[in-house]
């Protein structure tokens, strides 16, 4: 079944002589449940491409369905109803709210709905993430991976339609870094979760299902990954 | 610039400068205000010291009958600015006068150069003498018809007049304001009494003082102001060229910086030259220096500076604090890097000061430049009503007199040492905090955090699990971001705690003023009505105006109303023992009085009798204020029986009610309700003495109501040192067919015609003046009734002005200093806002949390000022009460609820303004780093 559907993007910054093309019609496909990872050089467009996926970055033309919905055509307000609802977004840098603790930053976009929280899974999250005895302590408290941790928590409780990682593992030690790509891998392989991560690991990034590789905002190569490693 | 520190400060300045910019207007309105205290005043001051000087001239005081060379010690002395001499010689015949049989000579002073100057002697014609040969003569002998010019010569004997007793035995006689006259003895005549007047007793002659005198006329000068009318003489000066060595009167203009007051002066004087002498001073002139014989006024004027002083330097150090505290996260990064790459703790605390004093030095001279920009157009707005007021007692003409800017080096240092020491205690604490941070706390971010890095933030279950996302979000980020959220919370409290004892504080001194200059007596307020004229009720003074303003097309409307002149009087007996206790107990600070002899005191010394003051109206008034009080309207009613309103308050103290030698502190009781052991519906007798019985008139009222002053305020002002009792017509026809009755009238009306006014008004002079010189007509406008008309009122009225200017400008400074606040809180949450945008947080429910936060830190620096403000008031008011004793200062309840609401809304709508959604995508404010 396809979650997502990407037509023709073109993103592009400046005008006349200082035009860049961040994206140059960019077209794909991407099943439920996928786990699709985006590499490419530094400007080839990777964050742009996610941005725009995510909603909160709009495309100067092109299109990009979610589960049956065109969201370049959604006005600030369904667009973010829809954000919260559809898409679970994992930063470089974590953007957490730096006024609430863990367990309210994991919550928010749940609550933002109007929707009550559901206890058991944000204790089935927190506990799942290791955040167990970081429940009440603030952003600025936590080191970077837990605070990766609980920008996945956030991602995951509301149980999106997708789940884009922009680098994920970027700002982080290599062993934090893969109990992170760890914890993503798992959810889209126990709850059928579609991922799609960009990355500049390559290692990480042939663990996905399928790779797509980015250069100059062109999309030259959709491999799909044999042997997961 | 090689300092680095200084560099990347700099660098960083400009790259902030949307927060520069804001701490340099909040620093140059800081000079502005200061300059506004200083120069303001300095200039006010100056304005009204030259009005002022037109009456009666620039000097301050005159020392009488002083030697020469005590003279000459007296203007080397250091608080003497400038000192002129001047001689009284006396009489000289004048046969050229136009009225020989009422002013028959010349008054001749001599005066040194510099009283010329001093006494605003100005010529009509001619020049000012130059040698003790030549005079100048005042142009109100001309004006009565002396046949005088210059060139013409007089001659003869100089002469005091003097009054001889007839009386072989008895006392003293006071035939006249300042003359004792022992029986068989003889008195110096003042200037001002009438020549001729010989009677039975006394009579008066002339005594040479040996000197003669040839003068030539070489001038006429316009009346000075020491001259008296019809006193038997006009004035004339001559030069002072040779000074006999005793018999000097030194005019001193005092240098006001270097004495504290009159008394001071008198002091050294006195121990100059080693004997007493008669002091005269220029009251208005001195009330203005802050060195009047009224040390109220002193108090008030020095109370004013250094309240408006403080708070200026209070504000401004929290507007200037806040610019700092705003920026302390990402300054202390930036420090933070510089830390770690070697800056010392110093170091960093001088970036802080680098950038206050970089911010200081431009904002000086524009503060110092735009101060007094803004002193030059409220002098040039407010003029026209310092003119009114200034001008309302009729002596001063200040039209002509222009307003300028006046200061001097000292105001100008005074500015800029304030605001140099404002800025460095503002700059003090961000400077000692942020050299406290460790440099990696710094460069990790945490610097707002780094104290806290084990406290746990507890999760708010009930907002989680309820769903409420918009107010989870504003409680925490209101509680867990403070030094963003205290910046608000202090500027909400600031500008509320500004506003509120800025405004409490000059209704204070008003108050205090009022209550200082408020006479014994009422006025009724003249609401609809344009004049108001007062006539004796005898002697046909009352029927002649009300048949002038009958016989005046002009005249629309009229309403009468007569006062007993306290002619009436109550029994004692008839007073509640409530308010007979406070009369007790303020005559009791008397010399050695027992309140507890009181009524037996009064018993004795006053018949039992109090006097009142009795207010007769028409019947449609009575109606009308009874309808405004508690009152039977079937008394009140228009025709009813003669009837009584009372006003039910009496206030007493120790400044009104003296009785007795030495005072024991001041004290004041303060009577509400039950004035009188009657009630309504009781009635009372109004007494009034009938000489030739020896006995009482009972004239028996019933009491319709009684009324407190917001049921009579509306049409009169009362002094509440007195009981007053309104009566209708039926009560005033029995009063005023007493035979010692004394009653005055007064008759409100309208015209609107200029030239009607001037007709009427010499119809009744020449009412006064011809034919009934007893009769005492006056004609008031609204002026005189309604402003002020005396020295202390005109400082109420100034002290008004300049409060509320000063409210308006500190108000400025607290309005930037919140808006900075919310705007930098929203500045620095910009990346936040973009975060809960990109997790799906809608532009309704965005507006909804600021909206709660708003909110809540609201509430917080309300209840934070709510504190202050009690504090700061109680502590006001106690030091009101003490020094200036008797003040009613109401509770500022209402004024707290409008300031609570004024702060509300500008709150609100900074925080909307303030908080708009950035038109940029949501991932460009989320990679975006604030400097």
């Amino acid at each position: 079944m396809e979650i997502l559907k990407v037509e023709n993007l073109v993103k592009e910054y400046g005008e006349g002589d200082t035009k860049v093309k961040a994206l140059d019609g960019v077209s794909f496909s991407v099943e439920k449940g996928e786990f699709v990872s985006v590499i490419g050089p530094s400007g080839s467009g990777k964050s742009t491409l996610l941005h725009i996926l995510g909603g909160v970055d709009k495309p100067t033309s092109g299109r990009v369905i979610i589960d049956g919905t065109d969201i370049c055509s959604l006005g600030e307000d369904k667009l973010a109803v829809f954000r919260r609802r559809q898409i679970g977004l994992v930063y470089q840098f974590y953007n957490l709210m730096p006024v609430l603790n863990v367990d309210e930053n994991i919550a928010l976009p749940h609550l933002l709905d109007g929707r009550k929280l559901d206890k058991t899974r944000l204790d089935n999250i927190v506990s799942h993430l290791g955040l167990a005895d970081r429940r009440e302590n603030l952003p600025s408290q936590l080191s970077g991976g837990q605070q990766q941790r609980v920008s996945i928590g956030r991602a995951l409780y509301s149980r999106p339609a997708i789940l884009l990682a922009d680098e994920p593992t970027g700002n982080l030690d290599r062993k934090t870094g893969d109990e992170i790509a760890a914890l993503l891998k798992e959810s889209n392989r126990m709850q059928k979760q579609t991922l799609i991560l960009i990355t500049h690991d390559e290692r990480l990034a042939m663990q996905a299902d399928r790779v797509f590789y980015l250069e100059d905002g062109r999309l030259i190569k959709d491999e799909t990954v044999r042997t997961r490693v | 610039m090689n300092n680095i520190v200084f560099k990347v400060t700099k660098k960083y300045m400009k790259l902030n400068r949307r927060r520069t910019a804001i701490a340099f207007a909040g620093i140059t309105l800081m000079v502005v205000m200061m300059t506004c205290v200083f120069v303001g005043k300095e200039t006010v001051m100056k304005y009204i010291d030259r009005v002022a000087s037109l009456d009666k001239g620039s000097w301050h005081m005159i020392a009488y009958d002083v030697d020469a060379e005590s003279a000459k010690t007296i203007a080397s002395r250091k608080y003497v600015e400038q000192a002129g001499l001047s001689e009284q010689l006396y009489c000289i015949d004048f046969p050229q006068t136009g009225e020989p049989d009422l002013v028959p000579f010349l008054n001749i002073k001599a005066y040194s150069a510099d009283s010329f100057g001093m006494t605003n002697i100005t010529m009509v014609e001619g020049r000012y003498p130059e040698n003790s040969e030549e005079l100048i003569i005042s142009d109100y002998a001309l004006e009565k018809g002396a046949d005088i010019k210059i060139g013409d010569k007089i001659s003869g004997e100089l002469f005091k007049r003097i009054l001889v007793s007839k009386r072989k035995k008895g006392g003293t006689e006071f035939p006249h304001e300042g003359i004792s006259l022992p029986a068989g003895g003889i008195a110096e005549v003042p200037v001002s009494f009438a020549y001729g007047e010989e009677t039975e007793s006394f009579y008066e002659t002339r005594e040479p003082t040996g000197v003669s005198g040839e003068y030539t006329v070489v001038g006429i000068m316009k009346s000075p102001s020491y001259e008296v009318h019809n006193g038997g003489s006009y004035a004339a000066l001559t030069f002072l060229d040779k000074p006999r060595a005793d018999a000097l009167n030194v005019m001193i203009r005092l240098d006001t910086a270097e004495v504290s007051g009159t008394q001071e002066v008198e002091d050294d004087i006195t121990s100059i030259t080693g004997e007493e002498h008669d002091f005269d001073y220029n009251d208005m002139l001195l009330a203005f220096s802050a060195m009047s014989g009224d040390s109220n006024i002193n108090t008030i004027v020095i109370f004013m500076q250094i309240f408006f002083t403080l708070f200026t330097m209070a504000a401004s150090v929290i507007l200037i604090y806040n610019v700092f505290n705003m920026s302390f996260a990402e300054r202390s990064r930036y420090l933070g890097m510089l830390s770690s790459v070697g800056a010392t703790r110093r170091q960093k605390r001088q970036s802080i000061y680098f950038e206050s004093f970089a911010l200081l030095m431009p904002a000086l001279p524009a503060g110092l430049l735009l101060g007094m920009g803004v002193v030059y157009a409220a002098t040039q707005l407010l003029k026209p009503r310092f003119d009114t007021m200034l001008s309302v007692d009729g002596p001063m003409i200040c039209g002509d007199v222009p307003m300028t800017l006046s200061f001097g080096i000292t105001e100008i240092v005074i500015v800029l040492v304030m605001c140099a020491v404002t800025v460095l205690i503002s700059a003090l604490i961000p400077a000692i905090k942020i050299s406290m941070i460790p440099p990696v706390e710094s460069v990790k971010g945490a610097a707002d955090n780094y104290t806290k890095k084990k406290k746990r933030f507890k999760t708010r279950k009930s907002l989680l699990e309820k769903g409420r996302p918009e107010l989870m979000l504003a409680v925490n980020s209101t509680s867990r971001t403070k030094h963003l959220t205290r910046s608000i919370i202090r500027s909400i409290a600031v500008f509320a705690t500004v506003i509120m004892v800025t405004l409490y504080g000059a209704n204070s001194i008003i108050k205090v003023v009022e209550a200082k200059t408020a006479e014994d007596g009422w006025m009724p307020v003249l609401d609809g009505y344009d004049y108001a004229v007062a006539a004796e009720l005898k002697n046909g003074g009352f029927d002649y105006v009300k048949e002038a303003l009958a016989a005046d097309r002009n005249v629309t409307d009229t309403k009468e109303i007569l006062d007993s002149f306290l002619s009436v009087r109550l029994s004692y007996d008839d007073i509640s023992d409530e308010l007979m206790d406070g009369y007790a107990a303020v005559w009791g600070q008397y010399d050695d009085h027992d309140p507890a002899e009181y009524r037996e005191y009064v018993k004795e010394a006053f018949f039992n009798e109090l006097d009142v003051y009795l207010i007769m109206v028409e019947d449609e008034e009575f109606e009308y204020i009874a309808s405004k009080g508690k009152a039977d309207m079937s008394l009140a009613k228009v025709g009813a029986e003669p009837a009584a309103l009372v006003y039910n308050e009496v206030f007493l103290d120790t400044d009104r009610y003296r009785d007795g030698e030495v005072c024991h502190g001041y004290k004041y009781v303060n009577v509400r309700d039950n004035i009188l052991k009657a009630g309504t519906g009781d009635s009372i007798d109004l007494l009034s003495f009938d000489p030739d019985k020896g006995e009482n008139i009972k004239i028996p009222v019933k009491i319709a109501g009684m009324a407190d002053s917001e049921a009579i305020s509306e049409r009169y002002t009362l002094s509440p040192s007195c009981i007053y009792i309104f009566v209708n017509e039926a009560a005033k026809e029995k009063i005023i067919s007493c035979p010692y009755d004394q009653s005055t009238g007064i008759i409100l009306f309208a015209d609107k015609d200029e030239n009607s006014i001037k007709q009427l008004n010499d119809t009744f002079m020449g009412f006064t003046s011809n034919e009934n010189e007893a009769e005492t007509i006056r004609l008031l406008g609204k002026d005189a009734l309604n402003a002020a008309a005396n020295i202390k009122q005109i400082i109420s009225d100034i002290i008004k002005i300049l409060a509320y200017c000063f409210t308006a400008l500190i108000s400025l400074v607290c309005l930037l200093n919140l808006y900075n606040s919310i705007r930098g809180r929203a500045a620095e949450r910009n990346k936040e806002t973009a975060i809960l945008r990109s997790v799906g947080m809608t532009e309704r429910q965005l507006t909804k949390m600021h909206d709660l936060e708003n909110l809540m830190l609201l509430a917080k620096g309300l209840l934070t000022a709510a504190v202050i403000c009690t504090a700061l008031c109680v502590g006001l008011r106690y030091v009101v009460v003490s020094y200036f004793g008797n003040v009613r200062i109401a509770s500022p309840i209402l004024l707290a609820l409008g300031i609570t609401a004024v702060t509300a809304a500008i709150s609100a709508i900074m925080t909307r303004l303030c908080n708009r959604s950035s038109r940029e995508d949501i991932i460009s404010e989320i990679r975006r780093e604030t400097v």
